[in-house]
């Protein structure tokens, strides 16, 4: 009877911990050749931001690379302590190849360039 | 020592409703959010502060995406610590400013002639030592 559990041996233990991110405030602007998305995530530097386009789904994640020493005791808070995360549904034509990001005093900014197709032309009349 | 009452600008009855909609509307993933609101507290005028200390400082934390460090003023007056500032923001061409003010009360003997200031990727750090007499001594037994 024992063997039948020894033989599951090797099971791996799941040492998956909860997590839990904050959705971050953003903002989208566009004009004609791009759209911007600025997405205000304080307490991250640039080391701490991944971002991946899964299909249409840009994902940003923030890590928080600027948290309270150890040694501080908190005698009150008020600011999340979670990192950050965001996915956006590109539900328009955008160059994925082209898209380019910055981060500057907690805020970054990703520029999203328009694919031609969806660029405004004018027509000429005829 | 107490800060001054402060209400925490998440838990706004109008966010909460904020938050219902960007809840109920996320999965249609659209650019802009039906409802502007959501998490824009953080960018409120009262800006939210966290409060440490260890055995020599007080700390003061506040989040400030977006804003210039030229734009922060911090002042310390008795033991009120000031913050004061403009957000500027850049949409469309369009430059927005929006000021932002907190008061927090820190706790009395500090230092004032030492405190410090440094602000990166959005946080704001105000360091304030503590005086000379406040600091945890060690008394030895004879």
């Amino acid at each position: 009877m024992t063997t039948a559990i020894a033989n599951k041996g090797k099971t791996e233990v799941s040492t998956a911990q909860p997590e839990s991110y904050y959705k971050p405030y953003y903002n989208v602007d566009s004009n004609e050749k791009n759209y911007e998305v600025r997405v205000y995530i304080p307490g991250v530097s640039k080391s701490g931001v991944e971002m991946s386009v899964d299909d249409d789904i840009l994902s940003i994640t923030g890590t928080r690379t600027d948290q309270a020493p150890e040694g501080w005791k908190a005698l009150r808070r008020e600011l999340s302590q979670a990192n950050y995360r965001l996915q956006l549904q590109l539900n328009n034509e955008v160059d994925i190849e082209k898209i380019t990001a910055k981060v500057a005093d907690g805020v970054l900014t990703v520029h999203l360039p328009k694919s031609e197709a969806v660029k405004p032309r004018s027509i000429a009349v005829e | 020592m107490k800060l001054i009452r402060y209400k925490r600008p998440e838990l706004t009855a109008f966010d909460d409703i904020d938050r219902w909609f960007e809840e109920a509307f996320s999965n249609f993933g659209r650019w802009t959010s039906p409802i502007e609101g959501f998490t824009k507290s953080r960018l409120a005028a009262q800006p939210a502060a966290d409060l440490y200390e260890d055995d020599d400082n007080y700390y003061v934390r506040y989040e400030l995406p977006g804003v210039s460090k030229g734009d922060i003023k911090v002042e310390l007056e008795r033991n009120f610590l000031t913050l004061s500032g403009e957000r500027k923001e850049k949409s469309n061409g369009e430059e927005k400013s929006f000021s932002f003010n907190r008061v927090v009360t820190v706790p009395e003997g500090i230092d004032g002639n030492k405190v410090a200031a440094k602000f990166q990727d959005g946080l704001l750090t105000v360091t304030l030592p503590k005086a000379e007499e406040r600091k945890p001594k060690a008394i030895s037994v004879k």
